[in-house]
């Protein structure tokens, strides 16, 4: 899939998104936010080989971002739902681990991109195998134990700021 | 491999990709037998995995530059126009005419792309992040100064240091120049510094280049590094499409 193909599925889906979003209790922000996880589910199915389209791409995303969007609302970290506006509001509970886990994946990367640029430079280095005297050579450190404290610390950031997102947890339940 | 320390070390070496065929099977089975462990690692794997998963991310950021090129655009969102939702749109709409109208008459008296108040409108400094206070190595003590904006003592740390992030320092050094209104200084290593793409704070140095162009009024070579940034993703890409637009206008 590539830009062409996002702008225009942007151009046919997201409107309707956008609506059903603001119209409970969203913001454009949160309406965004659900429409790349959507599309992130989309992408993800695309590549299954048993995946077979049964509706039009629009009608899909739309099903998934409603249903994220209503997941998302009743995590109780997050938004807080009426009661009147839950009676009218049901769930299909048609995404399944496979799909939960894409979009932990993208909450992963997203909180990486948050981490300084340090840190993420070490993380990178160690997935790429690089070792802790070779990380220090790299990045200038004066010595590998400082390399090694430096990785672990940046690891564990990495993992608290991961746990602290209310959408890990919804994400994960 | 019933030492934790050691179980520990193992993992990482999994993740480093440095553990032979027989360590990672004998590590499977040591996970086994701690449920907790086993579920630390495969918290970590998974979170290590998508951060190798390039087919995704670049999927991410295409999405991510679509969604941001379309939000400049402002876009009709209710298409019934006879629900509530709608006329309260349009209220909003005919609100935000009449100030947009005022704005432009006001806008005929008072020059507002003026690049120093604009400058003076966006320019904050760049914080210092995550801080080790524990830390005791040279570098995070001279961090310490920039944080507590003693800016001359971090410009002179810098300049007789050589043990400390390359990239990371200069960046700093330039910022700590900018705060001390030494703007040849801030430019001269900025534009060193715009150069390499692969740092990881490339867009943030686009950014300051820009501001630092701006209080010069340098501001045609602003605007192309403005234009460079609005290519990027993140928050100071925003943030400079909404500078270029002000500086355009």
């Amino acid at each position: 899939m590539n830009s062409e193909d996002i702008k225009r599925l942007y151009d046919s889906a997201f409107p309707a998104i956008f609506a059903f979003v603001v119209k409970n209790s969203g913001k454009k922000e949160d309406a965004e936010d659900i429409f790349q996880d959507a599309m992130l589910v989309f992408y993800k199915r695309t590549k299954r080989a048993d995946f077979e389209l049964t509706s039009k791409p629009e009608t899909f995303l739309y099903a998934v971002a409603r249903n994220l969007w209503l997941k998302k609302l009743r995590s109780p970290r997050l938004v807080e739902v009426t009661s009147a506006a839950e009676a009218v509001l049901t769930v299909e509970d048609d995404l399944d681990e496979a799909d939960f886990q894409a979009l932990r994946e993208r909450l992963y990367r997203t909180k990486f991109a948050e981490l300084d640029s340090d840190c993420q430079h070490v993380i990178k280095l160690f997935l790429e195998g690089k070792t802790m005297k070779e990380i220090a050579k790299t990045l200038d450190y004066g010595s590998e134990g400082y390399a090694k404290k430096k990785k672990f610390t940046c690891k564990e950031k990495l993992f608290s700021l991961i746990k602290a997102d209310a959408a890990f947890s919804y994400l994960s339940s | 491999m019933s030492d934790l320390s050691n179980i520990e070390q193992q993992i990482d070496a999994y993740f480093n990709g440095q553990l032979s065929v027989t360590d990672e099977e004998t590590l499977m089975s040591a996970l086994e037998e701690n449920p907790e462990l086993k579920e630390k690692f495969e918290f970590a794997r998974d979170v290590f995995n998508a951060l190798r998963d390039e087919e995704a991310m670049a999927f991410e950021e295409d999405l991510s530059s679509v969604i941001k090129s379309k939000s400049r655009v402002p876009e009709t969102p209710l298409a019934d126009y006879n629900s509530p939702g709608a006329r309260v749109y349009m209220v909003i709409s005919s609100v935000a005419a009449v100030v947009l109208i005022a704005s432009v008459i006001f806008g005929l008296f008072k020059k507002d792309n003026d690049p120093q108040q604009l400058f003076a409108s966006y320019y904050q400094t760049y914080p210092v992040k995550e801080l080790q206070r524990s830390d005791a190595s040279e570098w995070q003590k001279s961090l310490e100064l920039y944080a507590n904006e003693d800016y001359d003592d971090f410009i002179a740390w810098v300049k007789t240091n050589t043990d400390y992030p390359q990239r990371d320092g200069q960046f700093y050094l330039a910022i700590a120049h900018m705060e001390e209104e030494e703007f040849h200084s801030a430019k001269s290593i900025l534009n060193q510094l715009s150069a390499d793409e692969s740092f990881v704070s490339h867009d943030a140095v686009l950014w300051y280049l820009a501001l630092t162009q701006l209080k010069l009024d340098e501001i045609e070579a602003a605007k192309e590094n403005l234009e460079k940034l609005s290519q990027l993703n993140g928050v100071y890409a925003r943030n400079g499409i909404q500078l270029l637009n002000n500086l355009e206008k």
